[in-house]
């Protein structure tokens, strides 16, 4: 029987992305146990919708997390369209998607370079980022902002991308993919990355349905979890959506999935671009909630799928908004699957969840 | 070698220009969409005050009387709502970023002389003719109850 | 969007309702607290059907003394919202499978959610009720 000792870990660590705590429980160089605790970037975000009008509400949404930005304007929006039955014309609905695909595709991009930070490959971190740094690019020509982008906006978006426009952001894309592909050969290739990833940190199928786990940390474990597949918005016109699965559930397969997930990105986003009609980009919206007016919306984001809830009380402020997000149903699932792995391998097990803290934490 | 995949990409950036920008010595790239900071044609502006009102930082300040609009550059995040919601169209975004400063910036735009003139001549005939009306009621309602 | 599914439940049939929804094949999604009318809470606790994007939903109407029993046994997952709940809210949540007690989420001052509306919104809804 080893010494048990518990070692801090986190919030402040080199290969945190954000601050996270957690107390492992080690018995010699194993861990055993591992103990969460979140609340070091707490905002009050949700009380914040009693002071800031439903339709300016949205841009107190979209900072709630640096990298997801997009996703959370877009989940929002949805929300309050959803609840005031809001009809958003198509035009808007196939940009929307054009926007939320590129911001999955720079958030997987970004999560490559800090995984690739944490062993060491720092080279392979500043290659990848230099080429997110195209989708930033594009995020500034077509809306504004590299980051934060407040073009989305309940009833639909508030700029327009011209066709032209759009083609040469497939063109871009069509350039991006070749590099891509290079980076992820080196990575996934490596002899020293698959000895450090192979194998550890597996969670069983079994295992990721009982901890509920989402995105692409539950497809790695085998389970068929996608917001996209039942999608009633313009994700329903794709001709085939099949979600990336792989049965192994270690963190190979996490990042595999991920990397895999920004190939099927750029060909969802040629398809909306094939099929964008003309037409409206936003409808005007008008009135408030209704008292006691409730829906739900979810939203698949880079990190998993996120659950917004919306509540009117028929003022011009909403009653209650609530986010749930992937991070937050993935800190069990972590916490499985760092139990029983060694010391050294915590850092690549808690990358390969992509935590995003400032989500969950709001 | 089988191992060094990363060898083109490593070549190439070695004889290739930086990936990265000298900024401030050298100039962004600015867009047309880019959200830099908020510009003002002051003599449309209506001071009605709906910037104000709907701006989700509270970064604008509208008096009416003074005819003056403030906007303090440092609570400004560029949302543009302002400029969504402006009726007169005096909101643009401009795309050059705020340059930093060491100083808390509150700019405040104050209407022309002659578009001031213009606005208080325009007012001045309005009370006036609101204080006529006033008189002329006043007036009907003492010659009625002198009739009756 | 699925049509909205919320099913009023007393807190006594919660852990029955909750374990048939998972016999079903549901995946817990989230729960959390609002406040409702006269004083009291409203727990909404949510379930998600992966095959077909369906939302159902768990509603209790608490008095915020009253102790609700953890569904974390149910579904490990629980625990971190109703860690949250418990924080944020003072909703008294008995069992939880692992039970920071108040320190899972570092706040200023306990209980954050459950002060009164902030002033604008009340103003305009006694306003809207006036009218």
């Amino acid at each position: 029987m080893g010494q048990r000792t518990v070692i801090p870990f986190g919030p402040q660590h080199p290969v945190l992305p954000e601050p996270v705590h957690l107390d492992l429980v080690l018995e010699d160089e194993r861990v055993v146990d591992a103990i969460p605790q979140i609340g070091f970037i707490h905002r009050g975000l949700e009380k914040l919708v009693e002071k800031r009008d439903y339709q300016r509400y949205v841009y107190v949404a979209e900072r709630i997390c640096g990298i997801c930005s997009f996703g959370h304007s877009f989940g929002y929006s949805r929300a309050i369209e959803a609840l005031m039955n809001i009809e958003v014309p198509e035009r808007a609905q196939h940009l929307r998607i054009i926007w939320h695909e590129l911001s999955r595709m720079h958030s997987h991009m970004l999560w490559l370079g800090l995984a690739a930070d944490a062993f060491g490959f720092e080279s392979l971190f500043m290659h990848t980022w230099r080429l997110r740094e195209r989708i930033l690019e594009i995020f500034e020509r077509t809306a504004g902002g590299r980051v934060i982008l407040s073009v989305c906006t309940p009833g639909g978006v508030f700029s327009d991308i011209e066709n032209t426009e759009l083609r040469a952001i497939c063109d871009i894309l069509a350039t991006m993919r070749v590099e891509y592909d290079q980076i992820c050969a080196t990575f996934f290739e490596d002899s020293s990355v698959r000895s450090r990833l192979v194998g550890v940190g597996v969670l069983s199928q079994e295992t990721a349905r009982e901890f509920g786990t989402v995105g692409p940390f539950a497809r790695a474990s085998g389970l068929a979890i996608d917001g996209r597949m039942t999608d009633t918005d313009a994700y329903s016109k794709l001709v085939a959506f099949e979600p990336i699965l792989s049965n192994d559930g270690d963190c190979y397969a996490r990042c595999w999935c991920r990397a895999q997930e920004v190939r099927q990105s750029i060909d969802i986003i040629n398809e909306m671009v094939d099929k964008i009609p003309q037409g409206e980009v936003r409808a005007e919206v008008k009135g408030n909630p209704a008292e006691g007016a409730e829906a739900f919306a979810r939203m698949e984001q880079p990190r998993g799928e996120a659950f917004y809830y919306v509540k009117g009380n028929g003022t011009k402020y909403l009653e209650r908004f609530r986010v749930r997000t992937p991070t937050a149903a993935n800190i069990p699932g972590m916490v499985a699957a760092i139990r029983g792995c060694d010391l050294a391998d915590v850092p690549n097990i808690i990358l390969t969840i992509d935590p995003c803290i400032s989500c969950t934490e709001r | 070698m089988g191992e060094f995949k990363l060898g083109r990409m490593t070549l190439k950036s070695l004889f290739s220009k930086p990936a990265t920008k000298l900024y401030p010595f050298e100039e962004p790239t600015y867009y047309q969409e880019t959200k830099g900071h908020i510009v003002i044609d002051v003599d449309k502006c209506r001071y009605c005050g709906v910037c104000a009102n709907l701006c989700p930082t509270n970064a604008i300040e509208v008096d009416r009387k003074a005819y003056t609009w403030t906007i303090d550059r440092f609570r400004c995040i560029q949302c543009r709502n302002c400029v969504h919601v402006c009726t007169e169209s005096a909101l643009i975004m401009a795309n050059e970023y705020a340059e930093p400063s060491t100083e808390h910036v509150r700019e405040v735009f104050e209407i022309s002389p002659e578009e001031r003139e213009k606005r208080e001549a325009a007012a001045a005939e309005k009370a006036a003719k609101a204080a006529k009306l006033k008189e002329e009621a006043l007036a009907k309602k003492k010659a009625k109850a002198k009739e009756e | 969007m699925s049509p909205l599914e919320i099913i009023n439940t007393p807190t006594s049939e919660l852990l029955e309702r909750a374990s048939a929804l998972k016999t079903y094949g549901m995946r817990f999604a989230q729960c959390h607290a609002q406040h409702a009318a006269d004083n009291r809470f409203d727990l909404t606790y949510s379930f998600v059907e992966d095959a077909t994007g369906r939302i159902v939903s768990l509603r209790l109407n608490i008095d915020p003394q009253e102790s609700v029993p953890s569904v974390s046994e149910i579904f490990p997952c629980a625990f971190v919202f109703e860690n949250e709940m418990h924080d944020l809210y003072g909703v008294h949540v008995t069992g939880i499978s692992i039970d920071f007690q108040g320190g899972f989420y570092h706040v200023h001052y306990p209980q954050p959610m459950a002060q009164a509306p902030a002033q604008p919104a009340a103003k305009a809804k006694s306003a809207a009720s006036e009218n």
